[in-house]
């Protein structure tokens, strides 16, 4: 049953068994998983069924961090959509699964691994990849290629191993239009749709969640109570709600440790590097999204490290795919990473904040010394031949380790329901830049010692290292999972340390993020959420 | 510069693949093929030069030839230089060059080939 929010009176109680607010992979995983054990949920949704301009401009914020995050100046707006399906409206699909070395400790990077076993969480996953409609799980190309597809490049093996990302293809990938009929229809399950949680109100003794106070763009406040909420709103969202929850505390809801909105990561992305195989002929296609015939499945090759390797290296876990680039772009690449170009960039990024920018005269010297880099930087990839070469960008995507620097913070700013907007500070530490020279160097030694080529690495300082750096919209960690309350908000459980019917869903609970896309991940554990909440709730 | 790359790694693939080339060929041929191939490579001597001022110890002619007996040109050799080349990868005995990564071994048949020559 479909309920409009902008049409229920002011102060309204409603009520339901759970509340959980954000319909996106998260919300409506655990409404579908609870409804089939006939548990009565009330689903919140910010937006209605499709998108509208008004309710995206409460995810309005500013970026202080990184500027690499998509959208740069407003990552917090440009990354995500507000409305019934969440982000899954724009997602690529690319499926795979944490790996197990994933949800190690490692005593080089702090923070990182999980508070659950890999085999203890790994059941999950089967019935993630049904939602996802990915099918049958399987990593291992044996399992796709035939002599019809793509094949990888024959390695050696004892460095980087060849896998893949299984690929949720357009039609099934949209969690707000394959499942919403399914919700609307359901006995159990009540979509309230244009109704934005606003704050999490506690008891007196801040033990337990009494309600939440929800808010329409029409102005009608209302409240819904229940004996069990969950906030499933998105890698930042999750934050936002808990910081903003004051009435009880000003540091915000499970937030006694300052721990809420810290630890933000992302994925790292670079593309960085030039393979030049030594057969004019090699493909590289497996290394990019391929279909396999017969079946409404796509897949995308790449290569990843070794657990020994990311051991024995003291980096964190990575993948690489390849993109064939014309063979005439590779001097707009180097031209890319030369120092003027940079600046040119960091210019044009100070320029459109309305800041003054840092160095000023070093750059313009940057600039003016190295002009033929700026213009072929900036206008060169527009002229570049369209000549498809057998060269190949290396495109890596790495994990970042845990930043209690990194986070989501609350400005002075509010939204059109008077809501403290955020400022996302996406900082990088020096192990994120070392996994990805570590990375860099197993492709050069396991294609060199594979007789398959040689890698080209244009020397770069670190400051243009990190300027080529960008994120991928994975929001993770905001309200990380640890058994020790100062280090984490949320216990193995996903519940929030301190209260008794609070649970988060989502990447926020990510405490390490591995290489993997989180959208399985997220969906896998949201299920196994799914399963806790039902010992309690039937 | 992709092109002259390109062409070095198709002289160390050269050597690397000579052992597989049809036996029938005459020795005395893949012999002169392979100088021509070196004397001619611009890309050979530039990251010759390069590893040479990286190096400079190892910007000894008699010192190289010890390192890599290219005078010894067979088809043994020919298997022996692809061994090692892949060894060094294995055992990441590798050198940058020119932005390059390259396994010693090539470098120094490059810096080789270089002094060569400079000298000739």
């Amino acid at each position: 049953m479909k309920i409009d929010g902008r049409e229920i009176d002011n102060d309204t109680y409603l009520t339901s068994k759970i509340c959980i607010v954000g319909a996106g992979a998260a919300g409506i995983t655990l409404a579908r998983s609870l409804s089939k054990d006939n548990v009565d949920v009330l689903l919140v949704e910010s937006g209605g069924f499709e998108y509208d301009d008004s309710t995206q401009e409460l995810y309005d914020g500013s970026n202080i961090g990184h500027a690499g995050e998509v959208g740069s100046i407003n990552p917090t707006k440009s990354c995500r959509l507000r409305f019934f399906g969440g982000s899954t409206n724009h997602w690529a699909g690319n499926c795979r699964q944490l790996d197990e070395i994933d949800f190690q400790k490692k005593k080089y990077a702090p923070g990182t691994g999980w508070p659950i076993s890999y085999d203890d969480f790994k059941p999950y996953y089967i019935e993630a990849a049904n939602v996802c409609h990915i099918g049958k799980q399987n990593y291992d190309p044996k399992m796709w290629v035939t002599d019809e597809t793509p094949q990888p490049f024959k390695i050696k093996g004892d460095k980087l191993k060849n896998t893949l990302y299984q690929i949720s293809i357009t039609k099934f990938r949209n969690f707000g239009e394959i499942y919403r009929k399914e919700i609307i229809d359901s006995k159990v399950i009540r979509i309230l749709l244009y109704s934005n949680a606003v704050e999490i109100i506690p008891t007196s003794n801040s033990r337990e969640i009494e309600k939440i106070k929800v808010k329409t763009l029409n102005g009608k406040i209302f409240y819904i109570k229940s004996s069990h909420f969950v906030i499933a709103m998105g890698g930042i969202e999750n934050a936002r709600l808990l910081l903003a929850s004051r009435t009880a505390s000003k540091q915000g809801v499970g937030n006694d440790y300052d721990s809420v909105g810290r630890y933000f990561m992302e994925h790292t992305h670079i593309t960085s590097g030039i393979f030049l195989p030594i057969n004019p002929k090699l493909n590289g296609s497996y290394y990019k999204r391929f279909k396999i015939p017969n079946q409404d499945m796509f897949v995308k090759g790449a290569m990843m490290p070794l657990p020994e390797q990311i051991k024995s290296r003291e980096m964190l876990n990575a993948s690489v795919s390849l993109n064939s680039i014309p063979r005439k772009s590779a001097k707009y690449i180097e031209a890319e990473l030369s120092q003027g170009f940079v600046s040119t960039r960091a210019m044009r990024r100070s320029i459109t904040r309305n800041q003054f920018p840092d160095d000023f005269w070093k750059h313009v010297y940057n600039i003016v010394s190295g002009l033929d880099d700026v213009v072929l930087g900036t206008y060169g990839r527009e002229f570049a031949e369209s000549e498809l070469g057998n060269m190949y960008s290396l495109f890596i995507h790495a994990e970042q380790a845990p930043n209690r620097k990194s986070r989501v913070l609350l400005t002075d700013k509010v939204d059109a329901l008077g809501m403290n907007q955020v400022a996302l500070d996406w900082q990088l530490l020096p192990i994120d830049f070392k996994t990805i020279k570590e990375m860099q160097m197993l492709i050069a030694l396991e294609l060199g010692q594979s007789g398959l080529g040689r890698l080209f690495l244009p020397s770069a300082t670190d400051e243009v290292w990190s300027d080529l750096i960008f994120g991928g919209c994975h929001h993770m960690g905001t309200t990380r999972m640890d058994i020790n309350p100062k280090l984490g908000v949320v216990n193995s459980d996903a519940r929030v340390h301190g209260v008794n019917n609070l649970w988060i869903a989502g990447s926020s609970i990510f405490p390490s993020s591995g290489a993997a896309n989180p959208t399985l991940s997220i969906v896998a554990f949201t299920l196994r959420l799914a399963d806790d909440l039902k010992k309690v709730l039937i | 510069m992709d092109n002259i790359r390109r062409k070095f790694l198709l002289i160390c693939a050269y050597f690397i693949m000579s052992p597989s080339l049809s036996a029938k060929s005459p020795p005395t041929k893949n012999k002169f093929d392979r100088v021509k191939l070196l004397l001619e490579s611009k890309s050979m001597f530039e990251v010759g030069k390069e590893y040479l001022r990286l190096y400079p110890s190892e910007a000894d002619k008699e010192k190289l030839f010890e390192m890599v007996p290219v005078y010894k040109v067979h088809k043994k050799w020919c298997v022996e230089v692809q061994c090692q080349i892949k060894r060094d990868f294995t055992n990441e005995d590798i050198v940058n060059v020119n932005g390059w990564i390259l396994a010693r071994t090539e470098a120094r048949i490059a810096g080789l080939s270089w002094l060569s020559y400079v000298s000739s």
